[in-house]
């Protein structure tokens, strides 16, 4: 008779593959596949709620948006970074992180002492904590919708799709897209 | 009943909380240009890359690159940074800075003439924050732009934190005796 496992055994199997198989933070690494346990096999379900990369379908979320390119989802960066707030030389970083705030100036927002490099981590990450009010969902509606926007460009260039959403120039084509952030920041000033 | 969780059962709930956890991670967005430096037929450029705002794992560099625009001269940085990188520079240099009394060992050799002296944009990767555009560089063989557009007695600074400052004067051939150019010290010393 063959031996078998005890039930909670399989069960915590399972649940150490389904954690190896999402990667929260994979295409920092120049873009290579994440360890994964079966890189043929959909974890969408599971990397939408830890702002991962789903190795099978080549998308990333942001925010529970799906970002279908490594480039865009690399400079959206959903995860929190550490920093040296001893180190901080801004006047106006200091006063977003005791806040939850964003700094427009550096384009940094702060959550529990951590650091996002994109609005739309940053509002995701504030709606993840139960902390968006009504104006910040709308505006990560609108972020969404300009994500979107962007991801037409993908029939031309990845470089396009991330140009177009963060303003800037595409490399590649030579195109150079508004600075959305820029001029919102002009109007809107500093602060949270 | 409770029973006891045995070290698979432990290992499995670190593994799955590591997983789930919003933790911190490495990246690349905050390196700004601080610094710029060329003589006046570009053998002795610098430049001085900065962490700006204190994130302590801005490693990832492998991959990104540094762009001049108008001339369309292209470093791919090919590796990753390590230790704490909040605040810290980053010296890009050609080899003739880096055979100069007084300069600091640059991380990163670049090709003669990367930096043009005239208007020009540097972009690096797809960060637009850390775009930085100027109109000329001062070619003096002293004087480095900085990050504000002021200028001032170059400074380069690198990955560890040794810094100097030179001074490219051309050598002086006077009858069959070669003359250098005093050695200017590192600032620090």
């Amino acid at each position: 008779m063959r031996p078998r496992l005890p039930r909670p055994a399989l069960g915590l199997g399972a649940i150490i593959l389904l954690a190896l198989s999402v990667q929260p933070a994979m295409p920092h690494d120049g873009h290579s596949p994440a360890i994964a346990v079966d890189p043929a096999v959909c974890t969408c379900d599971q990397a939408v709620s830890v702002n991962g990369w789903c190795v099978a379908c080549e998308t990333g979320y942001v925010a529970g948006f799906a970002v279908p390119t490594p480039v865009l989802y690399e400079l959206l960066d959903p995860h929190g970074h550490e920093v040296d707030h001893s180190r901080i030389t801004c006047g106006t970083c200091p006063r977003a992180r005791a806040v939850d705030g964003y700094c427009h100036e550096c384009g940094i927002g702060f959550v529990g002492g951590s650091a996002y490099v994109s609005r739309l981590a940053y509002l995701g990450r504030l709606r993840d904590t139960g902390a968006l009010d009504k104006d910040g969902e709308v505006e990560l509606a609108r972020e969404g919708t300009r994500l979107r926007e962007s991801l037409r460009h993908l029939d031309r260039c990845e470089l396009c799709v991330a140009a177009s959403f963060t303003g800037g120039r595409c490399p590649n084509c030579d195109i150079h897209y508004p600075r959305r952030e820029e001029a919102e920041s002009t109007e809107r000033g500093d602060g949270s | 009943m409770m029973r006891r969780l045995g070290w698979a059962s432990w290992a499995g709930i670190l593994l799955v909380t590591m997983a789930l956890a919003p933790g911190a991670e490495a990246a690349s967005h905050q390196w700004r240009f601080n610094e710029l430096f060329s003589n006046a037929d570009g053998t002795v450029q610098f430049i001085e890359m900065k962490e700006c705002c204190g994130f302590t794992a801005e490693h990832e560099l492998g991959g990104k690159w540094i762009l001049a625009v108008g001339a369309e001269n292209q470093f791919d940085f090919r590796g990753d940074l390590t230790g704490d990188t909040s605040n810290r520079h980053l010296l890009l240099a050609t080899q003739g800075f880096a055979d100069l009394p007084g300069a600091p060992t640059p991380d990163i050799i670049i090709p003669d003439g990367f930096l043009p002296v005239e208007s020009e944009t540097l972009e690096y990767w797809l960060y637009n924050q850390a775009t930085f555009s100027y109109d000329s560089l001062p070619t003096d063989g002293v004087t480095s732009l900085n990050a504000d557009h002021t200028t001032g007695l170059n400074s380069p600074t690198n990955y560890a934190g040794d810094s100097g400052s030179v001074t490219p004067v051309e050598s002086v051939r006077w009858g069959s005796i070669k003359v250098m150019p005093f050695p200017r010290l590192p600032r620090r010393w």
